[in-house]
């Protein structure tokens, strides 16, 4: 695991993972859309030993930008290991319900941008023969919410797109989906905190683990797929009158 | 920036009213604006209100934590401002390098560290904190970052080392490190008996050892008795040792105030004892274990009730030591105060850059009294009139009731520093000891 390739590379999920895992011999590949902020991101990685950590700022709903670096990306360093995607953000469900623009603005940056992203790694990935591909999910794509279910939308979308893929790319390379519950990151820096809440450094223990089992979908941390398993089975009239 | 309405605590239970808290994660974000006063909090581990600011912007620093740039010839190491000593220990240990100057928890940021000009077991050998800063980068409410260095802005480089949080936000810090060959300590405990003992066996062994602390247990009836803790980086290399990046286990809530009444402060003192008691002599400890023995209970502040705890904590030329210290000893006694954890150790004369920096030759004392209301006011001005007697200090980190004058007569330098101080910055404590309206 030493050629890694993230999309979102500034997210506190992303960084955490990274940076367990800047030893002699990595290589990043960091893709996002705040130039600054990545290179701030890739000289942590660099000060902590990794051997490269390159920079690539992406437009945001601009395809050819974010093919452009992936492409070259794959040219500098060869290959990759594994491809990341952290990038997503939780927006107010209240402002999207009253501002199409930015529902679709949301379903770019947090599914749309994913699929295209994930898309041209794939193609890499089926010449390469190998390669894991690593997708932030959430619990909130497992049931609509009246609170946030734009947001669950955009996260169930990349499970669908998640399960298909894996039939396109495995044996040889793992899919995997991981399904964090709340995670005290600038995401959700709003919220107020409950023991309910976990951190970056423990999900970016379970990605590794699942990439190391090779799963196919793991919550983060697991007990959310017992409790999610709970709150899938409710009957669907029960939600309805919920409307937590 | 993030901001929303947030009540903050200091580690001694004050909190904040009317407060708004914005969180700076990126060095390069601006600061938040508005004509609201600000000030910096890494992780609300001064025990007063130096990290508190009613009716301001409250700047939360602890999610900007990546390192910039680390050289592994020299252990020079530049990092953000809310990089917690925990997360450098992580790094910096297996690589043979050690936070030059550490406080009694790592639970706190090279902010605070700064901010506060810390000091640790090893003053005097080596100084405080700020004699370890080789530069950091600063940002003023005119929206610059300047570079701070002995050569670059001195000025405002000495004003920001134990300057309380009032010169601005600094975004980053740079330190040398030092080296060690081991995550260990060769650790020494040899118990005291009366107050000129400490001064004797602090004398005798501080030639000996980087790090020396007593302990003593003030609510023993006759003959003060203590423990002398002492140790040095060991030579070679052992067994690997696995810090704790997390406490072990944690008070889940504020405990009821008789808890820690001075009954059973009195028996956890005396079991204290008992347990160094079992092994005086040499052993060797992990670091963990040697400087943060507090850190293995999360939240243990909860345990002194919903009223918290009163630090109090001060400084003493050495001439004035031994009656300085006999005299707050039998004040504590006399007003039935039990203190849980009394420290004390010998300052050297290594001095800091810092203007306002609390330590300086003499011998400081640290009592930790559960805050009983008027009696423990009372107890403290009364400790006051020994300290300012002796022509000593208060270190602000511990408090939060110091005044206009007690502050004045502890920094005399306050006059130079008030030039520097940011415009846009103030604390609780600023507003009562008049450095800032
Ligand atoms: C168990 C325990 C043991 C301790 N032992 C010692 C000891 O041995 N020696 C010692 O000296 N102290 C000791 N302390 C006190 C502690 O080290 C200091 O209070 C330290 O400054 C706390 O750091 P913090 O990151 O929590 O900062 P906070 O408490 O949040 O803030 C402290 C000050 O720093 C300022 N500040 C923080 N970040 C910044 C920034 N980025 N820019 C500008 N200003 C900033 C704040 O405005 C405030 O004035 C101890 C505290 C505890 C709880
Ligand atoms: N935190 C949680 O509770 C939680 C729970 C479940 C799942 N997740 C998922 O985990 C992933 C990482 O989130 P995080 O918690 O680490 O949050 P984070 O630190 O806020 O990171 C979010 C990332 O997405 C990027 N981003 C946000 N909006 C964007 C846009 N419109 N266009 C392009 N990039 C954008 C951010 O870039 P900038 O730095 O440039 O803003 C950043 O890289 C997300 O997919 C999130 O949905 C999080």
């Amino acid at each position: 695991m030493k050629h890694i390739l993230v999309l979102g590379a500034t997210s506190a999920i992303a960084q955490a993972f990274c940076r367990a895992r800047a030893t002699p011999g990595a290589r990043f590949w960091l893709m996002g859309r705040n130039e600054a902020r990545l290179r701030i991101v890739a000289d942590d990685l660099m000060a902590r030993g990794a051997a490269a950590a390159d920079v690539r700022a992406i437009e945001p709903g601009n395809f050819s930008s974010l093919k452009t670096a992936v492409e070259e990306g794959f040219r500098v360093n060869g290959r990759f290991d594994l491809f990341l995607a952290a990038q997503g953000s939780l927006p107010s469900q209240d402002l999207c319900e009253g501002d199409p623009g930015l529902l679709s603005k949301f379903f770019q940056a947090s599914a749309v941008d994913i699929m295209q992203a994930a898309l041209l790694v794939a193609d890499k990935f089926e010449h390469q023969g190998d390669g894991a591909c690593v997708i932030l999910g959430s619990v909130a794509g497992d049931r609509g919410r009246r609170t946030n279910y734009v947001y669950g939308a955009a996260k169930s979308a990349l499970e669908t797109f998640c399960e298909g893929l894996r039939q396109r790319l495995e044996p040889a390379s793992p899919v995997i989906l991981v399904k964090p519950g709340p995670v005290d990151t600038p995401m959700t820096a709003h919220l107020q905190k409950n023991a309910l809440f976990s951190s970056p450094e423990k999900v970016a223990v379970a990605i590794m683990s699942a990439i190391q089992r090779r799963a196919a979908v793991v919550y983060a941390p697991f007990y959310w797929r017992w409790i999610m398993m709970l709150i899938k089975i409710l009957p669907r009239r029960l939600v309805k009158r919920l409307r937590a | 920036m993030i901001g929303h309405e947030k009540t903050f605590y200091s580690w001694g239970g004050k909190v904040t009213s009317g407060s708004h808290g914005e969180e700076l994660v990126w060095r390069g974000d601006p600061l938040p604006a508005g004509a609201r006063p600000r000030l910096a909090h890494g992780l609300g581990r001064s025990y007063g209100d130096s990290c508190l600011l009613n009716d301001g912007c409250i700047v939360e620093t602890q999610r900007m934590d990546h390192l910039i740039a680390f050289d592994s010839a020299t252990g020079v190491v530049r990092c953000e401002a809310g990089c917690t000593l925990a997360k450098l220990l992580e790094f910096c240990v297996p690589r043979g390098w050690f936070i030059p100057v550490s406080p009694g928890t790592k639970f706190v940021t090279m902010g605070g560290c700064v901010a506060n000009d810390v000091h640790g077991k090893n003053h005097h050998r080596a100084g405080s904190f700020g004699c370890f800063v080789t530069r950091f980068g600063l940002r003023r409410s005119d929206g610059a970052e300047r570079e701070c260095s002995p050569e670059n802005h001195a000025d405002l480089f000495r004003a920001t080392i134990g300057g309380l949080g009032l010169t601005g936000i600094i975004l980053w810090v740079e330190v040398r490190l030092k080296p060690i060959r081991s995550p260990f300590i060769r650790q020494r405990t040899e118990p005291l008996r009366g107050i000129n003992a400490f001064f004797e066996v602090a004398r005798r062994e501080e030639a000996h050892f980087d790090y020396s602390v007593a302990w003593l247990d003030a609510t023993h009836a006759g003959t003060p008795r203590g423990v002398f803790i002492a140790g040095n980086h060991a030579e070679e290399n052992h067994a690997p040792h696995f810090p704790r990046s997390s406490p072990r286990c944690s008070v889940p809530l504020t405990l009821p105030d008789f808890v820690l009444g001075a009954w059973s402060i009195g028996l956890m003192n005396a079991g204290y004892y008992a347990a160094n008691a079992l092994h005086w002599g040499e052993s060797r400890v992990g670091y963990d274990g040697f400087f943060y023995p507090l850190d293995a209970v999360a939240h243990w502040n909860r345990a002194y009730g919903k009223k918290g705890l009163a630090q109090y904590q001060f400084v003493v030329p050495m001439e004035f030591g031994p009656e300085a210290l006999r005299e707050t000893l039998g004040k504590a006694q006399a007003a039935r105060q039990a203190s849980f954890l009394t420290v004390v150790k010998l300052f050297g004369a290594i001095p800091s850059p810092g203007l306002l920096s609390f330590p300086r030759p003499g011998v400081t004392v640290c009592f930790d009294f559960p805050h009983l209301g008027a009696s423990t006011e009372r107890l403290l001005d009364d400790l006051d009139r020994t300290v300012f007697a002796c022509g000593g200090a208060l270190y602000p980190a511990k408090d939060a009731r110091m005044s206009r004058e007690s502050f004045e007569r502890s920094f005399p330098r306050h006059r130079e520093f008030k030039e520097l101080i940011d415009p846009a910055c103030s604390s609780n404590f600023a507003r009562r000891t008049g450095l800032t309206a």
